[in-house]
């Protein structure tokens, strides 16, 4: 039975990150982009909302409440509409764990959840773009290569988040001959393992901390591959979900800031939201928003259906990674020069918007 | 608790009508685009059948039966037993794919039905819905628009003057859908500019009351099939008890009027939504499935053609202008005030259905732009999606005034 509405528990759920997202996130948010670095203790209170490891098993530590993709594309919504940098920062460790919720061993959950403490912020990171243009995830240039007892890494990898301090990296590469997405599998490496190298300056995300990472023969021993049986494509359906959700968080931001600065500001002696270009854009921005939310719990909740969400969630992507560029440049538009003055936040949510077409694997759910 | 699956109901229902489109709307939909005025006679007596035999019409999906309103449930958290809105706009998406002119054509409560139930009393709504749920096939018609205005509905100046019991209506009507085989017109008029807004009423004129008359038939860009009248009303007298919602002030008029939008408007986004598939579909059939190209969806762009992202683009955007409308559906469904999301709908669907219905015939190349094919012609009927009950402006307006909240003063 159809059904648009929220849970109790969400309707929580969801107060609880809007209330972190207006009273924590956007408070340093500037000074983070500015900055470069987000406050520790930004990242250690988002960790302990429990949003990333609270759907671990008890018995490793975590509250074991279920893995929900609606849940999360609820609560990723408003981390995004907090700031997309410190989102992407705190979801981090679910890069590592949701894979091997999904597709570990016993051994594996048991050696790495673990590794996660409720209290304190424990990051992984996932490795899977590689320093090219023309990208393509079906097209790995990283190697891992059998050779008994251990899998041997050779590449590049980019933009992986938090390399620097994360206690262990998934990367992802093809050990067999098998085609396209299908033939992707998980090696778990350990920091140490990888050299992070230069930090990524992007236009924006500029809080975040992404490196390029070389993998130089890097040894994996075979308990630490995470066999993926042909789930990549069901990890790409839950980061392009999350992606959707996350974009819907930043569009959301700067249509409430435009719609705000809009009522505030007078031009010609009246204020210029009740100017037809304005309001029109701004309706056309609420009701995209409206939609992409629409796109990313329909995605969502395929996922938490056991259905293939491939398709919905790819697709959702791109037209929501359309729709980022289309509100965070009107909204741009709206503060007029202002809009170009970093006093204000639109011009960031403008650059950190332009991530969601290029990137992938950004956060999982 | 978040759910997008449809009930074993909503299910069947689309299939049939998705069948029923196919197998008998989509062979006559060229025959009526080119003989305009033509009557569709048997597919008119067949439709109704049908339908009757169901007992559900699909022209506005919550005034069907007895005029119990479906819709109506004090208790917000009163389940209705149907999400009758929310079916109709699953239903009316497949009739449209057949033919968007055929579709306005079917007979059923119509917009006229729609306004009876937004604005009428409990005896009105009972009393006509009898009538346009009837045995034999019939029609309610809105008659509302005026060559002096449309989108600016409070500027009505067909007048009504009391007579004893009876109101005597002067002006005329133009752009009435389904006017020239109505059964029940519902007029509005003014009992006085002075008045304003409140002195704008609505009357449902029967068939054949002296005075009333169908003055022309327009000639269209499209939806040829479906005719509009221009209705002339000449010292028309009609029974008091005809007026919606009673003679007292303090019941529904004008507000009522537009209320019916919140109900009409998700419908007609749904039909934009079964032509921009239609078109969509007809492209898919031959690159996709007939000469096998392959729709890569989520793979970097530049290992993909244009036409692949194109056909990816058009699908996405139907996919959210029908989430938008699913959601106002259903939101009427459940009495939650759906004023935003009703014209969000529509001002999605109606841009969707243009850009989704000219970029079909692009893609097809000159072939596309031949009558030997559809596609010229939804994107001719696509055209005043974007127009009826109320314009693609009109809809960002309603939209702009809540979200800014702003009065009509503040934002014309
Ligand atoms: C980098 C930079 C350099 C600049 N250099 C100079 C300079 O050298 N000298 C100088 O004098 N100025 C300069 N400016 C200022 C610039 O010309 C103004 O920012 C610009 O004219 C817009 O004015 P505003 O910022 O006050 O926006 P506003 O006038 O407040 O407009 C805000 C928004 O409302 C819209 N709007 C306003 N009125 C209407 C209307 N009637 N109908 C519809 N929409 C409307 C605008 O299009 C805009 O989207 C500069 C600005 C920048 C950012
Ligand atoms: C095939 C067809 C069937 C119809 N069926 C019916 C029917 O059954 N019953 C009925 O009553 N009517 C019917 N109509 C009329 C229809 O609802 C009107 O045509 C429509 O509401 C627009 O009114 P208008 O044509 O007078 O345009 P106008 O109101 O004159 O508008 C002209 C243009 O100005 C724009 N505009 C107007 N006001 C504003 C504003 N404030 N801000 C910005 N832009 C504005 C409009 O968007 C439009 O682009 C039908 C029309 C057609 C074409």
């Amino acid at each position: 039975m159809v059904s648009f509405e929220l849970s109790e528990e969400q309707t929580l759920l969801r107060d609880t990150c809007r209330d972190f997202a207006l009273t924590v996130m956007r408070k340093q948010d500037r000074q983070a982009d500015e900055s470069g670095e987000i406050p520790a203790d930004i990242v250690k209170q988002g960790h302990e909302l429990g949003l990333t490891t609270g759907y671990l098993p008890e018995a490793y530590g975590g509250a074991g409440s279920r893995l929900s993709a609606l849940d999360s594309v609820i609560i990723f919504e408003e981390l995004a509409y907090g700031n997309l940098s410190m989102a992407l920062n705190i979801l981090a460790p679910s890069l590592l764990n949701i894979p091997l919720m999904l597709y570990g061993t016993d051994d594996q959950k048991k050696k790495y959840f673990t590794m996660n403490k409720p209290d304190q912020f424990q990051g992984f990171t996932a490795a899977l773009t590689e320093p090219s243009v023309r990208f393509d995830p079906e097209a790995l240039k990283t190697t891992a290569l059998d050779d008994g007892d251990d899998f041997v890494l050779n590449g590049e990898k980019a933009f992986v988040a938090i390399a620097d301090s994360a206690l262990a990296a998934l990367v992802f590469a093809k050990k067999g001959s098998g085609e396209g997405l299908a033939g992707i599998d998980g090696f778990i490496v350990p920091s140490g393992g990888f050299a992070v190298k230069e930090r990524e300056k992007n236009q924006g995300l500029r809080a975040l901390k992404q490196f390029t990472l070389s993998l130089d023969g890097a040894r994996v021993q075979r308990p630490d591959v995470l066999k993926l049986s042909g789930g990549f494509a069901n990890l790409l359906a839950r980061s392009r979900t999350a992606s959707i959700a996350l974009t819907t968080g930043v569009c959301r931001a700067a249509y409430e800031y435009a719609l705000a600065y809009a009522k505030e500001r007078n031009a010609f002696g009246e204020p210029i939201a009740s100017r037809q270009w304005v309001a029109f854009t701004l309706a056309e921005m609420a009701t995209e928003i409206d939609a992409i939310r629409l796109m990313a719990w329909k995605s969502a909740w395929m996922l938490d259906k056991d259905m293939d969400a491939y398709k919905e969630a790819s697709m959702g992507k791109r037209y929501a990674a359309d729709i980022a560029m289309f509100i965070t440049r009107n909204a741009t538009q709206i503060l007029g020069g202002h809009g170009f003055i970093r006093e204000h936040p639109v011009e960031m949510w403008y650059r950190d918007a332009r991530s969601f077409a290029v990137s992938e694997f950004m956060a999982i759910l | 608790m978040i759910d997008f699956e449809l009930t074993p109901i909503m299910k069947m229902a689309r299939e049939f009508t998705h069948t029923y489109a196919r197998d008998v709307m989509r062979p006559i939909a060229r025959k009526y685009d080119e003989e305009e005025h033509t009557e569709p006679t048997e597919f008119i007596q067949k439709t109704h059948e049908m339908f009757r035999s169901m007992g559900f019409s699909f022209s506005t999906a919550n005034s069907s039966g007895d005029g119990e309103d479906k819709s109506e449930h004090k208790e917000k958290h009163d389940r209705p037993k149907m999400e009758m809105n929310l079916l109709g706009a699953i239903a009316i998406e497949e009739i449209a794919w057949g033919c968007p002119g055929l579709t306005l054509r079917i007979p059923g409560p119509g917009l006229g039905g729609a306004a009876i139930m937004a604005a009428g009393t409990p005896e009105q709504k009972k009393r006509f819905m009898k009538v346009l749920n009837g045995p034999k096939p019939s029609y309610g018609a809105m008659a509302l628009t005026e060559p002096g205005f449309g989108s600016d509905a409070s500027a009505v100046s067909t007048t009504a003057v009391q007579d004893g019991d009876y109101y005597i209506l002067n002006g005329t009507k133009i752009f009435v859908t389904g006017g020239d085989m109505a059964d029940l017109y519902v007029v509005w008029a003014t009992l006085g500019k002075d008045l304003g807004r409140s002195g704008i009423k609505a009357f449902v004129v029967e068939k054949g009351t002296p005075g009333l008359k169908m003055a022309r038939l327009e000639h269209k860009l499209g939806i040829r099939a479906s005719d509009t009248a221009e209705v002339v009303l000449e010292d028309c007298r009609v029974h008091k008890d005809n007026l919606l919602g009673g003679e007292k002030k303090e019941e529904k008029g004008f507000k009522g009027a537009m209320q019916t939008f919140d109900a009409t408007r998700p419908m007609v986004a749904a039909m934009a939504i079964g032509i921009a598939r239609s078109a969509y579909d007809y492209v898919y059939e031959d690159f996709v499935v007939k000469n096998g190209l392959e729709i890569n969806y989520g793979r970097p762009l530049h290992t993909r053609g244009y036409i692949e992202t194109v056909l990816e683009d058009m699908e996405a955007k139907i996919h959210a202008a029908r989430l938008l409308t699913w959601k106002a559906a259903w939101m009427l469904d459940h009495s939650l005030p759906n004023l935003k999301e009703a014209s969000m709908a529509k001002a999605k669907a109606g841009t969707v259905v243009d850009e989704v219905t000219q970029k079909a015939i692009e893609l097809y190349g000159p072939e596309g732009y031949s009558r030997r094919h559809l596609l010229e012609k939804w994107m001719r009927d696509a055209k005043v999606y974007d127009v009826f009950e109320g314009t693609g402006q009109i809809q960002r307006l309603v939209v702009a005034r809540a979200i800014l909240d702003y009065t009509r003063k503040e934002l014309k």
